[in-house]
């Protein structure tokens, strides 16, 4: 999950607790230290390699839009699934997103239970129905 | 030609009598003409003696060959009586003869006896004197006419002359009275003269008379001072010459000589200083009364101040127009500033209300039950607020966004943008049982979806604000001058008339939460909306008797 709001991480945390499904959650708070970790570098070198990418858009030092980009573009990280999760829902934003090829694109609920169900719909779509890519 | 014998009385009277011999002193009865009043007198003698001769012939038996001459003296007298001289001679000497032939012996013209001789010596002498004198008093006789008419012509030329000398005098007279009349009428002409030639010379507006040639024939002070030149040099001169632009002065004359007269004509007089006068020039041709054209007058009219107003009108117009362009652009920001705030605020406010909503709704899902009463009467009060606070933020939101993100206005089909409002309240229509029946609703320029946000929330009240009976819903439209006219009527419980700007407020409700929930910005959102599109929007209700909401949406009649 790269989120910079931590009460919005300490949230997402709690909603993947209570769905109660195996899985680990691995959190960095801003847009270099997300590609730092998904490319295993520095104090991430042992980073395990994440099935499934919550990534918000309004992040510090580098933008979520610039991540998404990067990532796509990087012909190993690009197969991992990227959940576009954030506060914005403007429509340029929605369709820049889907241009850089992110997975799909969710606006975070302003109730939070409602955010709770969202995180664990998203769980239980991205981690349980869908079937994602064996890392090689 | 015999003019002068003719003896009419007035040439007689008035002409000098010339004393011609003989000729004038005829009788005129017998006077046809002189050859012929010669003739007639020989003519007149020789019968007179003839008719003595006769006579006496006819006196032989009694007188024998005594007083030979007797009968001879009368008709000798006779003679020159009418003929003068001559014919009382001639007569004369015809008598002698006849006298000699017949009666003196012996018989024929010789004469024997000196007796006879002195006899017709006395005759003849008689007979001479006798004309002589006859001659003479004819003369006399002429003379004393002659005088007579001279006199008359004389006292008639006095009479003449005294009523010619009383016509003089009345004349005279008459000439002093016309004189004296004259010399008023020339006065009283000059004073007028000179009245009016003082008005002009008194006129600011410099005048101009121009003859049919075009050139200058009189001007006033006024055009001395505007060009700078005496008037004595003006006169006879071209007066485009005193103009900036000839051409255009000329053009002006021209087009007044035609068109006889000519309003505010603009022309720029030049002053010898170099100094020029804008002016606006009346025209007109003056003519005599005969009808003809004398020339051309013309005032001029100062508008140089005029123009100088004029231009600082237009510079502070201008003015004017560059303050409010600045002022809309300055109220333009400071619009877009005050709508992003509120976008960026509510919006920024999303993420911390969220974690408060977020937190405290772990605690109530991890600790209710387990703390005591009160906790749980706590956690549920701050979980409400936090969830109103949402509500308010998005609703806040919401309003904010009716300005900018609008989209440009387009023609829209109302009753589309309703049926869509009307799926949105679907669920709330049929929990209601609503009825609702949309009249037939027109085609305007218009964002759709603020339409759409529009109908839905005053649908929405409608069924909100209901009565106990089931809400009746009647929505339609109608053509305005310029605009159409929306209502919204429902049978609700109606709203009290002193609430009429209030209802529009934000956040302003007639109620209270547990009543009727809502925060109190539906309305003021259709506001917003309607006041966006150029429209205005009310409301007629009366308490218990439901409410009818009115919105105008402006339609210039373009073909759509």
């Amino acid at each position: 999950m790269v989120e910079d709001s931590p009460s919005d991480a300490q949230l997402t945390v709690e909603a993947l607790h209570a769905a109660k499904i195996a899985n680990r959650l691995s959190h960095v708070e801003d847009g270099v230290e997300a590609l730092r970790f998904l490319r295993r570098e520095g104090p991430y070198a042992d980073a395990p390699r994440p099935d499934l990418i919550l990534l918000d858009l309004n992040l510090p030092r580098k933008d979520g839009r610039e991540v998404l980009d990067e990532l796509k573009q990087d012909s190993d990280l690009k197969v991992i699934p990227v959940v576009v999760l954030t506060t914005s829902r403007s429509e340029h934003d929605v369709l820049r997103s889907y241009q850089l090829h992110a997975n799909c694109y969710i606006t975070k609920p302003v109730d939070f239970t409602q955010f709770m169900e969202v995180v664990k719909a998203i769980e239980h779509f991205w981690l349980t129905v869908v079937t994602l890519p064996k890392e090689k | 030609m015999n003019s002068r014998s003719s003896n009419e009385p007035t040439d007689s009277a008035l002409a000098a009598p010339r004393g011609e011999q003989g000729d004038s002193s005829y009788p005129s009865v017998l006077a046809p003409g002189a050859l012929g009043r010669r003739k007639l007198r020989y003519f007149t003698a020789i019968v007179v003696v003839a008719a003595a001769a006769l006579v006496r012939l006819g006196f032989l038996q009694a007188l024998g060959t005594r007083a030979t001459f007797v009968t001879f003296y009368p008709a000798v007298m006779l003679a020159a009586l009418y003929g003068g001289l001559p014919a009382g001679l001639l007569a004369t000497v015809l008598s002698a003869g006849l006298a000699d032939y017949f009666w003196l012996e012996p018989a024929g013209l010789a004469i024997q006896d000196p007796g006879d001789w002195l006899a017709i010596a006395i005759f003849l002498g008689s007979g001479t004197m006798i004309s002589a004198v006859t001659e003479a008093m004819h003369r006399a006789q002429a003379r004393a006419r002659e005088a007579e008419i001279r006199a008359g012509l004389a006292a008639a030329g006095r009479r003449e002359a005294e009523a010619l000398k009383k016509a003089h005098a009345e004349l005279e007279i008459r000439v002093q009275e016309r004189t004296a009349e004259l010399k008023r009428t020339t006065e009283s002409l000059r004073q007028s003269s000179l009245h009016a030639r003082s008005l002009i010379e008194a006129s600011l507006d410099p005048l101009v008379t121009i003859s049919p040639e075009g050139k200058i024939t009189d001007v006033n002070q006024a055009t001395e001072q505007a060009t700078g030149v005496p008037r004595a040099e003006m006169i006879g001169s071209d007066f485009s010459n005193y103009f900036t632009e000839p051409d255009k002065a000329r053009e002006g004359y021209r087009r007044v000589i035609s068109e006889g007269c000519m309003r505010d004509y603009p022309l720029t007089i030049r002053h010898t200083s170099g100094c020029t006068m804008d002016v606006l020039y009346n025209a007109t041709v003056y003519r005599n009364e005969g009808g003809q054209a004398q020339g051309v007058f013309a005032a001029a009219r100062d508008i140089t101040e005029r123009k100088r107003a004029e231009a600082e009108l237009a510079r502070y117009r201008e003015h004017l127009e560059d303050l409010v362009l600045q002022r809309t652009d300055d109220l333009a920001r400071s619009n877009r500033d005050l709508e992003q705030f509120a976008y960026v605020a509510s919006h920024d406010l999303q993420e911390p209300l969220r974690a408060v909503a977020g937190f405290v709704g772990l605690l109530r899902q991890r600790y209710q039950g387990k703390l005591d009463e009160k906790a749980d009467g706590y956690i549920s009060s701050a979980v409400d607020g936090v969830t109103r606070m949402q509500t308010l933020i998005g609703d806040l939101l919401s309003y904010s966004r009716v300005g900018t993100k609008g989209i440009a206005m387009e023609p829209t089909d109302t009753g589309e943008s309703l049926k869509d409002a009307l799926t949105n309240l679907h669920a709330s229509i049929e929990e209601s049982g609503a009825v609702i029946q949309v009249d037939p609703l027109p085609t305007v320029r218009a964002d759709a979806g603020q339409l759409t946000q529009l109908c839905q929330n005053l649908i929405a009240n409608a069924i909100k604000f209901r009565s106990d009976k089931p809400p009746e819903i009647h929505i339609g439209a109608r053509r305005e001058q310029d605009a159409w006219l929306f209502w919204v009527q429902d049978n609700g419980i109606g709203i009290d008339p002193q609430y009429t700007e209030r209802i529009f407020m934000i956040f302003q409700r007639l109620h209270t939460r547990q009543k009727y929930p809502g925060t109190g910005i539906g309305l003021a959102i259709c506001k917003r909306i309607v006041e966006r599109h150029g429209g205005s929007i009310w409301f007629e209700s009366q308490p218990g008797w439901g409410s009818t909401f009115y919105f105008t949406l402006p339609d210039k009649g373009e073909p759509v």
